[in-house]
Order: structure tokens, then C-alpha cells, then sequence
């Protein structure tokens, strides 16, 4: 009896009432973490991102060799205790260069979003509160855009632009924004008739005020989640640019154009362009389970 | 002796017509619409879709083209509302006139804390600091009933009842002291108990402030017993304006439909009357 009673004070974590906000919020937190993880997808893409991210940072220090550094003596040597991974066709180790090469990777991810996120959302916004004839020029630029193959018109703007990292960033940038125009908009059509946001044109608000704090702050959570799902895809491209040429330049180590060194040596030092196909076939593939594993926990609509 | 100057009436509408286009013209939703009053209370209703709703929204100009709004006179304590910028309709709205709607599930923004949307009418149209902001939001809450402002301040939308809500919007339009307030069926997402509290405690703010108050309403009774004057409007149009306390001496065929439409202690057990419309109104 007095066990029962123990155990029912002792295990006060999921139904006591929080005592402050900040423990409230905290506990939703975890619970938002714990639901995410409990799906066992979402964990593994949550690791692998998060080993990407920690990779990035920490390169220098995991690396066994210089990744520029060439030794022609060691040409293509399969992989081994001294080169993890092998070398590639100027004797550079790939386990050092797949390492120094998640940083471009990262920082494309990171800059591709940073710029074709907010613009796209920003063109929806205006084109969804206003209507009219603002939206079907917006929206009609949009879909313009839309309607080119991405890694095509990437690859024209690149070859204008001249090959480059940063080139190759501006190029996947301005084609990665259509999708967020389209969900802005959509998002925006079901509020800017919403009675808080006719509330707030009666109390005065311009539309400036109404679009950044009134509509915004509701279209974050799904222009999140798009991406985070939208990252998976930059990676191809930019890989896709790398292989190319168009992308980072050599000696840089950038997983595309280790695919494209390794292209010609595929049957007799497969490794070369292995490793570096294997990494974006995982980096890609965390960054869409995570995404998927983002939109259990955000959209509301989608709780069991 | 120098005669003094009449003051202006607070709200002063003649000819007030809106119209929307449709398959055979523009059709009218408000037709020659007339009100001219003080710091009083004014009850308007009417069935649905008989242009209440749009005859305040067009006083505070949110009209939504493609509807037109065209009016003789229209002027809100000496402002000239029909030749208004679009600037200039910014500075009335929440400052003169505030406007509480229906539902405080929707009319509150479901992301943002109470306490920053209440200020954000003071944001808009008063330039004082963080703090000040802050103690006029917690007082206009304590005004609007709430025993515990600081929660309430702290909380979101959905973490306040339906009536906590409504009170909570009615702070967020009595914050900057309008002079007027438009309550556009303030009680209708309500329940019954609550409905009463509300009612009592926006009829209480209204004659301590001496502000003017509309009341948009389909409860004829329950609007009889908070305003003063009453105007009964069908399709579009004005047909009957009576004293509150005179309602029960209506004489126009429609309000009366209105009044004998109400179930009575006396009619149990018998089936009530229907309004049967007489074309000859839409004239009146």
C-alpha cells in the first residue's frame, strides 16, 4: 500500500501541473525531442545531420592527413590502415578530403537557404495579402521560374556567372526559391481574411506591420520544414554542379568533383568515387528523415 | 451673450450606401443608411445578411473592394471620413474607433502573446516607452474584470477561455481610449453566463468612459436592455428606429414579426409565428 502511494508521488513528470512557464515550455520541449525521436527515422537522420554539422567543425583535428597534400608514389592505394579510404589519382587521402569536403557541403546547405528562403517567402507574402495584380505578376514569375529544370538553369547561370563556390551558391539560390513563394502564398490566402488579422487593419495596423507580425510568425513552422526537406535536394544540385566542374574549384575538396576525379578510375579504384557518392547518398537521406521527422512534431495536423 | 459652439456629433452618417457588383449592376447591401449620435448606445439588428456587420466595417472603412462605399456625409467627431487616405483611415481606426468582433478564437493571433497585442494598438498610435506600454496593458486588463493580469498578460491565445478571450480583446481595443467602440455580435461565440458578464462589463466601461458604443446584434431583447436607441435594419436598409424602452411599442410590421418570433413563457406548447414578408419594406 505504501508502495502504491510511492509510486504514484514518485513519477510526477507527465501529469503534475508545471509550476512556471519556463517549465512548461521546457517539458514541451523535451516532449516535442522525445516524440521525434521515438520515431527511429527521425533519430538517425537527426544523427547523421548532426555528424555532418560536428565533422564540418572539428575537421582539422579528425583528419590523418593534409587533404591537398599529394604524394604520386601513392597513387590510388586501395584503402588500408594508413589511408582509411585509399588515395585518389594524386595520392591524396579521400578520408581526409570527405572530411574537409562536408564544409562546402554545410556551407552551401546553409547560404542556399539563407537566401532563396526568406526571398521566396517574402514574394508569397506580398503576392498572397495583396492579390490582385501584384500577385499574378509575382506569381506568374514564379511559376516561370519553377517550370525550368533546377539543375539546368543552375548550370546556365553558373556557366555565365563563371564556375565558382559562391557562383554555384547564387545559381541553386535563384532557382531553390519558387517553392517557398508557392507554400507563403498559400499560407497567406488562408489568413489575410482571418478575423485576428481583420482585427489588426481595425486597430490601425498598415500592411507592412500586419504581413511581418501578424502572418509571418504562422507560416514559419511549414517554411521550416520545407527546408529542412528542401536541403537534401540543394545537396544533389551542388553535387551535381561539383561534378560538372561548375562547382568549387580543385584542390578543394567538394564530394562532387571527387565523384568526377574518380570517374575515370571507377573500375579499378572504385573507392575514389565511392566514398564520396556514399556521403551524399547519407547526408541527403539524414536531411529528408529529419525533415520528415520535423513535420510529426510541428504540424499539428499530423499528431496521431 | 456669445452662443455656444454646438458640439459636434460624435458620429454623424447620412446617405450611407455600399454596393457590391454582381451578375445584373452593383448591388446594394446598404442602402441610404442615416445615424447621427453622441456618447450613447446604439443597438443595430437585424437577421443575417440584412448589412449590419458592413455598415460598421464601412465606418471604420475596412469595406473589402470590390464592395463601394459612397456616403452623403460621413464624420466621426468633426473628421471627415469620406475623403480619408488610406494614412488617414490608419490613424483613426484604434485610435477613435476600436472594433470587437465575434469570435475572440479568431480575433486574437494565435502565435503572439496577449500582453504584446494589446500594446501593439499603443505601438501603433502612441509614442511611449516599453514600461508605460506595459503598466497600461496590465491596468486596461485589471479594467476589463481579469483578477489576474500579469497571467493573462504572459499567456497565448489558447491558453484563455472563450469569455477570458473576449475580455482580452476588449482590453486591446479600450487600451488607447477610442471614443467610440464597435461591437460587432461581441457575445455570439459565447455562452449564455458568460454572454451576461460580458454584456454587463461592456456596458459598465462604456458609461464610466463615456464612450459611444454600437452593438451589432440579432438578440432584440438583449440588446433592448444595454442600448439606448435601436435601429432595426432589413435587407440593407433602416425600417424602424425606437427608444430601448419604447421597443415593445414598435410598430413596424417587421419588428414586431421580430418580437412575436421569440418564445414566451406563455406561448409553450403553441407553435410560434413566422415573419412573413411583405415586399412593400425593402421601400419603407
Amino acid at each position: 500500500m505504501t508502495a502504491g502511494v510511492t509510486a504514484m508521488a514518485g513519477s510526477p513528470r507527465s501529469n503534475a501541473v508545471p509550476s512556471s512557464r519556463r517549465e512548461a515550455w521546457a517539458r514541451q520541449f523535451r516532449q516535442g525531442v522525445r516524440r521525434a525521436m521515438r520515431n527511429p527515422s527521425t533519430l538517425a537522420g537527426a544523427l547523421i545531420v548532426g555528424l555532418l554539422v560536428v565533422t564540418a567543425v572539428t575537421a582539422p583535428l579528425l583528419a590523418t592527413h593534409d587533404p591537398m597534400a599529394q604524394d604520386l608514389g601513392a597513387r590510388l592505394r586501395p584503402p588500408s590502415a594508413v589511408h582509411w579510404f585509399g588515395t585518389d589519382q594524386l595520392g591524396r587521402d579521400i578520408y581526409s578530403r570527405l572530411l574537409y569536403g562536408s564544409q562546402p557541403t554545410l556551407m552551401i546547405v546553409a547560404l542556399v537557404i539563407a537566401l532563396a528562403a526568406p526571398f521566396g517567402v517574402a514574394v508569397g507574402l506580398i503576392a498572397g495579402y495583396f492579390g490582385g495584380w501584384a500577385e499574378t505578376l509575382l506569381m506568374r514569375v514564379t511559376d516561370i521560374v519553377m517550370a525550368f529544370p533546377r539543375l539546368i538553369l543552375a548550370l546556365a547561370l553558373v556557366a555565365v556567372l563563371k564556375p565558382g563556390l559562391i557562383n554555384a551558391i547564387i545559381a541553386i539560390a535563384v532557382t531553390a526559391w519558387p517553392p517557398y513563394a508557392r507554400l507563403a502564398r498559400a499560407e497567406t490566402l488562408a489568413l489575410r481574411h482571418s478575423e485576428f488579422v481583420e482585427a489588426a487593419r481595425g486597430l490601425g495596423m498598415p500592411s507592412s506591420k500586419i504581413i511581418t507580425g501578424q502572418i509571418l510568425p504562422l507560416c514559419l513552422s511549414s517554411v521550416s520544414i520545407r527546408a529542412t526537406l528542401d536541403m537534401a535536394g540543394i545537396i544533389l544540385t551542388a553535387a551535381g554542379l561539383g561534378f560538372l566542374g561548375l562547382g568549387a574549384q580543385p584542390p578543394m575538396a567538394e564530394w562532387g568533383a571527387m565523384i568526377a576525379a574518380g570517374r575515370d578510375h571507377i573500375f579499378d579504384a572504385w573507392w575514389v568515387a565511392a566514398v564520396p557518392g556514399l556521403a551524399i547518398l547519407a547526408v541527403s537521406l539524414g536531411f529528408n528523415l529529419l525533415g520528415d521527422g520535423l513535420r510529426d512534431v510541428l504540424d499539428p495536423k499530423h499528431h496521431d | 451673450m456669445i452662443e455656444p459652439t454646438p458640439i459636434p456629433p460624435l458620429l454623424d452618417v447620412e446617405g450611407l450606401t455600399v454596393t457590391f457588383p454582381a451578375a445584373e449592376g452593383r448591388l446594394p447591401v446598404v442602402r441610404d443608411f442615416a445615424l447621427t449620435m453622441g456618447r450613447e448606445k446604439i443597438g443595430i439588428v437585424g437577421e443575417s445578411g440584412s448589412g449590419k456587420s458592413i455598415t460598421a466595417r464601412s465606418i471604420l472603412g475596412l469595406v473589402r473592394p470590390p464592395g463601394q462605399v459612397t456616403a452623403r456625409r460621413m464624420q466621426l467627431g468633426g473628421t471627415d471620413l469620406t475623403s480619408l487616405t488610406p494614412k488617414g483611415w490608419r490613424d483613426i481606426r484604434g485610435k477613435q474607433v476600436g472594433m470587437i468582433l465575434q469570435d475572440p478564437k479568431f480575433s486574437l493571433n494565435p502565435v503572439k502573446r496577449i500582453g504584446g497585442q494589446i500594446e501593439e494598438t499603443l505601438r501603433l498610435h502612441d509614442s511611449i516607452g516599453r514600461r508605460e506600454r506595459r503598466r497600461r496593458a496590465l491596468e486596461t486588463l485589471h479594467a476589463v474584470g481579469i483578477d489576474d493580469p500579469e497571467r493573462v498578460y504572459r499567456a497565448f491565445p489558447h491558453e484563455l477561455s472563450g469569455g477570458m478571450g473576449q475580455r482580452a480583446m476588449i482590453a486591446a481595443m479600450l487600451v488607447s481610449s477610442p471614443d467610440l467602440l464597435i461591437a460587432d455580435e461581441p457575445t455570439s461565440a459565447l455562452d449564455v453566463i458568460v454572454r451576461e458578464q460580458v454584456l454587463r462589463l461592456l456596458d459598465h466601461l462604456v458609461s464610466q468612459r463615456g464612450l459611444g458604443l454600437i452593438l451589432i446584434s440579432h438578440d432584440l431583447p438583449m440588446v433592448a436592455r444595454f442600448c439606448d436607441r435601436i435601429l432595426v435594419m432589413y435587407h440593407g436598409r433602416v425600417v424602424e428606429q425606437v427608444r430601448a424602452s419604447e421597443l415593445h411599442a414598435a410598430n413596424h410590421p417587421y419588428t414586431r414579426g421580430l418580437l412575436d418570433c421569440l418564445p414566451k413563457a406563455g406561448s409553450r406548447g403553441c407553435m410560434l409565428p413566422t415573419l412573413s414578408r411583405d415586399a412593400a419594406w425593402e421601400q419603407a
